[in-house]
């Protein structure tokens, strides 16, 4: 059953408003038994110990500003990166992707991260997919994503605000990313795993 | 004898919706009135740069008419109408969103208008509110938005472009049309854009353009109001069927 904003639900919970008690849906939502409610699509919203593959959109005298993918910016501070007093131009420039850990979340919704990876994760392809619909590519024990990553022998790297990173043989990666946005086309039929098996 | 395309008086003309049109975009909506037609895509909510003191979600709205969607070829740079609408469909939308819960975020709205045959405002904030909805914007309610008039005597819904430039003095002197006349009465038009919350059964838009008395007007909102319920009705079935056969059961 699909619910439309505004539509009334029979509890409170984390996707309603509430107007004199009564509780009304904010989003559009997924629900089975009218008890339990899910989110279909929708953006990220930073939660700490999150890995995520940032972009630097800007470099600071005293760090980096990343874009995560969400409604709020990202900061990575220079003193968890390097000690030494160089060029951090020549560390992480505008465009680059790395793989970043979020740290702390202030008030005002700051974001600090810490580096994950000291590598770039330059030398492959960034595709981004909808964070709600991640869980499925995943898979139950990350059944999907290996099965995808030893078919076609290819290293894939997700990041939970919804990007990944794709790296290895050329024609490989443009076969993970067909099969990937298969996915995210029939993300809500059942034995989809099987399926995929079968078209890789 | 009707109006000038054949419609009752509180009949609204053939309304068609797609959604999702534009794959990038976060939403995207196509609301069209017969022959007005609007294309609204929403942007983020994604970070911004601006100081972190703001308590809410800031929105931005860009309404543009395509240089071919009028008669005479009209200039692309946005001019003051351009300004003066994209502001009028802000403030309609926003009482209906939850800006609150994305403080210091930006959230882009753009409105391209098609084709236009009077009423784009109105059509603009039914796509703009259905762009919204896709793009998991948190709101309270879909917000619709219909224009209603007085033409020469008469209150009617869903003015098109004819009916918005009514003037009887005009038409006696034109040969097929003046027996519309006596449908419509002697007198001018008056245009009246609304915009309808259903949450909270409040109007957040309404302008007016014309002379019109005060139980007229009342009688224009009440039938405003109504329409706008249909409408609403419409937007959310035709979400309920794209989401049954094409996304997600």
């Amino acid at each position: 059953m699909i619910l439309l904003p505004g539509d009334k639900l029979n509890n409170k919970n984390i996707y309603s408003y509430d107007i004199n008690d009564e509780f009304f849906s904010k989003y559009i939502l997924l629900s089975n038994d009218n008890i339990k409610y899910n989110k279909i699509f929708g953006y990220y919203i930073p939660k700490i110990g999150d890995v995520v593959i940032s972009k630097v959109i800007d470099v600071l005298s005293n760090g980096w500003l990343l874009d995560i993918n969400s409604p709020y910016l990202g900061f990575l501070q220079l003193k968890n990166v390097v000690q030494k007093d160089i060029d951090h131009n020549k560390i992480y420039t505008y465009g680059d992707y790395i793989l970043t850990e979020i740290t702390k979340i202030t008030k005002n919704m700051m974001i600090n991260l810490n580096l994950k990876n000291r590598k770039k994760l330059n030398n492959g392809l960034i595709i981004s997919i909808d964070p709600i619909k991640l869980p499925r590519l995943i898979g139950k024990n990350s059944s999907m994503i290996n099965m995808i990553k030893e078919k076609l022998n290819i290293k894939i790297i997700t990041g939970k605000n919804g990007r990944l990173y794709l790296s290895g043989d050329y024609a490989n990666i443009i076969k993970a990313y067909n099969v990937i946005k298969f996915i995210m086309k029939n993300s809500y039929k059942k034995g989809l795993t099987e399926k995929i098996n079968e078209i890789i | 004898m009707s109006r000038f395309d054949g419609r009752k008086e509180d009949e609204l003309r053939n309304i068609y919706i797609e959604l999702n049109p534009i794959e990038n975009a976060k939403g995207s909506a196509i609301f069209a009135f017969g022959e007005t037609r609007v294309l609204a895509a929403v942007y983020g909510p994604r970070g911004s740069k601006m100081s972190k003191d703001y308590d809410r979600a800031f929105l931005r709205v860009k309404y543009n008419m395509i240089t071919f969607s009028v008669p005479e070829r009209k200039k692309p740079t946005p001019g003051r109408r351009e300004i003066e609408v994209s502001e009028v469909i802000k403030r309609a939308i926003e009482p209906a969103l939850l800006l609150e819960e994305l403080p210091g975020s930006i959230i882009d709205v753009y409105i391209e208008v098609l084709n236009a045959n009077a009423g784009t405002r109105t059509a603009s904030i039914n796509a703009v509110s259905l762009a919204l909805s896709l793009a998991g914007i948190p709101m309270r309610d879909l917000v619709s938005s219909v224009a209603v008039g007085k033409v020469g005597q008469k209150i009617l819904v869903d003015l098109n472009k004819d009916e918005e430039d009514y003037n009887s003095e005009k038409l006696k002197d034109i040969e097929e049309k003046r027996k519309f006349i006596e449908f419509y009465g002697e007198g001018r038009a008056t245009d009246i854009p609304i915009a309808y919350l259903p949450y909270k059964n409040e109007i957040s838009l309404i302008q007016l353009d014309g002379e019109i008395n005060n139980n007229e007007l009342k009688d224009a909102i009440n039938l405003g109001i109504k329409s706008c319920k249909n409408i609403k009705n419409l937007m959310k079935d035709k979400i309920l069927e794209y989401f049954s056969d094409t996304n997600i059961r």
